[in-house]
C-alpha cells in the first residue's frame, strides 16, 4: 500500500482527500501542521507529499515553502515527490525553485485530474 | 453712431455743452488782440473735440449752437456767425473722425504712437479748418481788411491748436477711467509737483527766471511719476499762467519792443510744444507701467505655478541632462534648483526604469511637440522612492526653449491605494477560492453518484456545479485582471508551434462544442514556423476566443480557427456564425467588465474580464488582437484576428523604423 503524506490545514479538504485517496487504497496520513507534517514524513518516507502553501502555525513558524525547503534539504526525504497544491498563484515560481514536483492551483483543478495526477506521481 | 441717445439724457448734455462752450468762449474772447474773433487761446475748440470724441456726432448741434451764441454776441452779422460756428463744428467732427480712424478714439491716450497722431491730426492739421472758414468769413463780411489775413489765421490757428493740446486731454482722461492711481499712497508727490509747477510757472513769468524751459522739470516729473492725469492738467495751469502773464505783460514772451503778435505767437509756440512734449513722454511712460505690469502679473502668476504647485517643471536637453527645474522641485523631491540643474536626469530614477524612459525619451525626441506620459519611482532626497508621473514634451524647436519639457508630481499616495486596493482583491479572491474548491469537490463527489439520484435532484446538482465553475472563472479572471493592472505578467517564452497550440485548445473546447450543437473547424496553412513566445498563455487567450465563439453562436453553428502568416507575423483567427457585435460597442471590447448588450442575454456567465485580460497578454506578448463584426451582413458572426510577431526582435525593430 503506498503512503501519502497530506499536509493542509483546512481540515474540510483534508476529509475530502482521505476519502478519495483511501478508496483509491492510498494509505493517507494526514497533518495539519507543518510540524506535524515534517514529523511524519521523517517517520514514514512516504511516496507522496501532497502540501498546501499556507499553513498558518503560529508557533513553529513554518510555511509551506519551509516545509518543502526542509524535505529537500533532509537527504531521507529529499527524494520524494511533492505535490504542491494551493490556492495562492503567486508562489509558483518559487514553489519549483524548492523542487516542488507539481504546482497545482486547486480551485482549477477537478477531483478526476487530481487523482489522475496522484496515480502518477506515485507509480514508479 | 448706432447707439439711440435717450432723449432727456442728450438734451442735458446738449445745454451743458452749449453753455460751457459759451462760458469758455467768453474767456476765450478776453484775450483776443488782433481780432476779436481770433483768440490767442481758444477753450472751445479743446472743449469741442472732446464732446465729440466722448459723445458722438450727435452733439454736433451743441457745438454749432454754442459757437454761434459766442460769435453772434460778439461782433459780426448773424451771417458771419454762423459761418464761424459752422467751420468750428467741422472742425470738431473732422478732428473727432481723424482720432477715431488714426488714434484708436477714446483709447487715445493708450500709446504714444496714438498721442502723437491725435497732436498731428487734431491739434495741427484739423484746427486748420475753422481759422480758414472764419477769416474767410470775417473778409467777406468785412471785419478785416486783406492785409491782416495771415496774422489772424495764424493766431487763430495756433489758439485753436494750443487748446486741443492743452484742454481735450484734460477732459478726456478725466472722464475716462484709465491709468487712475491710488492717491493714498501718491499724495505727497502729487501735492510736491503741483507746488513745484506753480512755483516753477511764478518764477518764469513773473521774470524772475524769464526762461520757459523751467516748466518742464514739474512736468517731466508728474510725466514720469505720476500718471498722464497729472500731466495734463499741469499742461492746463503753465498755460493759463503763461496767458494771463503774457496779457498782463510780463513773462519771457515779452520783449522790449512790447510787440503782442510777435509775444502771442511765441506764446502759443510754447504751449504747443509742452504739451504735446509732456503728452507724449506721459503716454510713453504708462505704456511702459502698463506692460511692466502685465509682465510683472505674468511672471507672478508664473512664479505661483512653478514654486506653489505640487508639481515641479524641469527642461532637459537630448542626454536628460537638468537644464532648469522649478521651484517647487524642492516640494516634490527634496532637491533645490541648484543641487538639482546641472545632474544627470537619468540618475534620480529607480534603475529598472531607466531603459523604460530611455525608450520614451527616443520617442520623444523623434515626435517634436507630442506629449508622453510615463510612471516612474524617483529618489527622493531623502533617499526614499518615489512614484512619479511624468510628461515629456519636446519643445527643442521652439527657439525660446530649446529643451524638453517635464512636468511630473508625486502621486506615490495614490500609486499605494492602488497596490492596496489590488492587493485587497488578491487577498479576496484567493481566501474566495477555499470555499470554491470545497464547494467544487464536494459536488463532485456527489455528482459522481448522480445515477442514483432522483433526476429533479441530479438537475439541481448540475446546476450548482455550473455556477460553481462560474464563481471559479470569475475569481480567477479577477486575480488575473489585478496582475495584469500591477504589471505582474512573467512570460515563460519558449519555443512552441502555434498550430499545436490552437489543436490543443480545439481538444479542451470539444465537449462544451458538443453540448451547444457546434462544429469546430481548423483551417491551417501549411509551413506554420514555431514561434518564441509564452504557450500558456497564448493558450488561454485561444481558449477564451473559442468559449467565446462557442458561447455566442445559436446551435448548428461552426466555429473556424484558421492560422496563416505573412512575412513577420503569425495569424490565428476564429471565425463564427454568431450573434455578432454592434459596431459602437467593438472599441470597448477590451476594456474591464464590458459585456455586449446582447451577450449578456444570450450567455449570462461571462465575467466581461476575458478579453481585457487577452488583449493584455498580447501587449506583453508584442502580438495584437483586433475585432471584425460586420453584423448587417447575417451569418458571418465575428472574426477574431490575433497577430503574433515571429521574432520578438525583428517586430521590434520594425516599431521603430
Amino acid at each position: 500500500m503506498k503512503k501519502i503524506v497530506i499536509i493542509e490545514d483546512d481540515t474540510d479538504i483534508l476529509e475530502v482527500y482521505q476519502e478519495i485517496l483511501s478508496q483509491l487504497k492510498y494509505h493517507v496520513f494526514p497533518a495539519t501542521s507543518g510540524k506535524l507534517g515534517l514529523q511524519l514524513v521523517a517517520a514514514e518516507k512516504p511516496d507522496l507529499v501532497i502540501l498546501d502553501i499556507i499553513i498558518p502555525d503560529s508557533r513553529t513558524r513554518l510555511n509551506g515553502m519551509d516545509v518543502l525547503r526542509r524535505i529537500r534539504k533532509s537527504k531521507p526525504t529529499s527524494h520524494i515527490p511533492v505535490l504542491i497544491i494551493s490556492n495562492l498563484s503567486t508562489q509558483k515560481e518559487e514553489a519549483f525553485r524548492l523542487g516542488a514536483t507539481e504546482y497545482i492551483e486547486k480551485v482549477n483543478i477537478s477531483l478526476d485530474d487530481f487523482t489522475k495526477r496522484v496515480k502518477k506521481l506515485t507509480s514508479p | 453712431m448706432k447707439r439711440l441717445v435717450p432723449g432727456l439724457r442728450y438734451l442735458l448734455r446738449f445745454a451743458l455743452i452749449t453753455l460751457v462752450y459759451v462760458i469758455a468762449g467768453k474767456i476765450g474772447l478776453a484775450f483776443a488782440v488782433i481780432n476779436p474773433s481770433a483768440s490767442a487761446i481758444w477753450p472751445p475748440t479743446g472743449i469741442a473735440l472732446a464732446t465729440i470724441i466722448l459723445y458722438g456726432l450727435p452733439l454736433w448741434p451743441a457745438v454749432l449752437t454754442g459757437a454761434f451764441i459766442v460769435n453772434v454776441t460778439t461782433t459780426g452779422t448773424p451771417e458771419t456767425s454762423l459761418a464761424i460756428a459752422v467751420g468750428n463744428t467741422f472742425e470738431a467732427v473732422i478732428g473727432a473722425f481723424l482720432v477715431f480712424r488714426f488714434a484708436s478714439g477714446k483709447q487715445l491716450f493708450s500709446s504714444p504712437m496714438n498721442v502723437i497722431g491725435f497732436s498731428v491730426l487734431a491739434g495741427a492739421l484739423a484746427t486748420m479748418i475753422s481759422p480758414t472758414i472764419g477769416v474767410y468769413a470775417l473778409m467777406r463780411g468785412g471785419f478785416i481788411d486783406s492785409r491782416g489775413i495771415f496774422d489772424v489765421w495764424m493766431t487763430w490757428w495756433l489758439g485753436d491748436m494750443g487748446s486741443v493740446l492743452s484742454i481735450t486731454p484734460v477732459i478726456l482722461l478725466w472722464t475716462r477711467n484709465h491709468f487712475a492711481m491710488e492717491y493714498k499712497k501718491k499724495w505727497f508727490q502729487v501735492v510736491a509737483y503741483f507746488v513745484l509747477l506753480y512755483v516753477s510757472g511764478y518764477m518764469v513769468f513773473t521774470d524772475v527766471l524769464p526762461f520757459p524751459y523751467l516748466v518742464l522739470p514739474a512736468l517731466l516729473w508728474s510725466a514720469i511719476l505720476l500718471t498722464q492725469r497729472e500731466t495734463s492738467i499741469g499742461v492746463l495751469i503753465i498755460t493759463v499762467m503763461a496767458v494771463v502773464a503774457t496779457f498782463a505783460g510780463s513773462g519771457p514772451f515779452i520783449d522790449s519792443a512790447w510787440d503782442i503778435n510777435r509775444a502771442l505767437l511765441l506764446l502759443q509756440l510754447f504751449v504747443c510744444i509742452i504739451a504735446a512734449m509732456s503728452l507724449i513722454v506721459s503716454s510713453v511712460v504708462s505704456q511702459y507701467r502698463d506692460v511692466l505690469g502685465k509682465l510683472l502679473d505674468s511672471e507672478h502668476r508664473f512664479r505661483a505655478l512653478t514654486e506653489k504647485s505640487s508639481g515641479a517643471i524641469s527642461l532637459i536637453d537630448e542626454a536628460a541632462h537638468i537644464i532648469y527645474t522649478s521651484p517647487s522641485t524642492k516640494t516634490v523631491l527634496g532637491y533645490t534648483q541648484e543641487e538639482f540643474v546641472g545632474s544627470e536626469g537619468f540618475s534620480y530614477l529607480y534603475p529598472r526604469d531607466i531603459t523604460k524612459v530611455q525608450k520614451l525619451l527616443a520617442s520623444v525626441i523623434t515626435h517634436p511637440n507630442k506629449p508622453y506620459t510615463i510612471l516612474v519611482r524617483m529618489k527622493h532626497k531623502s533617499g526614499s522612492w518615489l512614484w512619479v508621473e511624468a510628461t515629456f514634451r519636446n519643445l527643442m524647436d521652439d527657439p525660446i526653449v530649446r529643451g524638453i519639457i517635464v512636468n511630473y508630481h508625486d502621486i506615490t499616495k495614490r500609486r499605494e491605494l492602488e497596490l492596496a486596493k489590488d492587493e485587497f482583491l488578491m487577498i479576496a479572491a484567493h481566501q474566495l477560492r477555499t470555499p470554491l474548491t470545497k464547494m467544487r469537490w464536494h459536488t463532485e463527489i456527489l455528482l459522481a453518484k448522480r445515477n442514483t439520484y432522483p433526476q429533479e435532484l441530479a438537475g439541481k446538482l448540475k446546476g450548482l456545479h455550473d455556477y460553481n465553475t462560474y464563481l471559479i472563472r470569475l475569481v480567477n479572471d479577477l486575480i488575473e485582471t489585478s496582475k495584469v493592472i500591477q504589471g505582474e505578467i512573467p512570460l515563460t517564452l519558449k519555443s512552441v508551434s502555434p498550430t499545436a497550440i490552437v489543436q490543443k485548445q480545439i481538444t479542451a473546447v470539444r465537449a462544451l462544442a458538443q453540448e451547444r450543437t457546434i462544429s469546430l473547424k481548423v483551417n491551417s496553412e501549411s509551413g506554420i514556423p514555431s514561434i518564441e513566445t509564452d504557450a500558456e498563455r497564448l493558450g488561454d487567450i485561444i481558449q477564451n476566443l473559442l468559449t467565446n465563439a462557442i458561447k455566442y453562436t445559436p446551435p448548428e453553428g461552426i466555429v473556424t480557427v484558421s492560422v496563416s502568416r505573412d512575412s513577420y507575423d503569425i495569424h490565428i483567427a476564429v471565425q463564427d456564425t454568431g450573434i455578432g457585435i454592434p459596431k459602437p460597442e467593438q472599441s470597448l471590447l477590451f476594456t474591464k467588465f464590458f459585456r455586449t448588450s446582447m451577450g449578456s442575454s444570450f450567455s449570462p456567465d461571462g465575467t466581461g474580464l476575458g478579453l481585457f485580460i487577452a488583449k493584455s497578454y498580447l501587449d506583453r506578448m508584442k502580438g495584437t488582437i483586433r475585432v471584425e463584426s460586420p453584423v448587417e451582413t447575417d451569418g458571418t458572426g465575428t472574426i477574431m484576428h490575433i497577430a503574433l510577431p515571429m521574432s520578438a526582435k525583428k517586430r521590434h525593430k520594425n516599431a521603430v523604423v
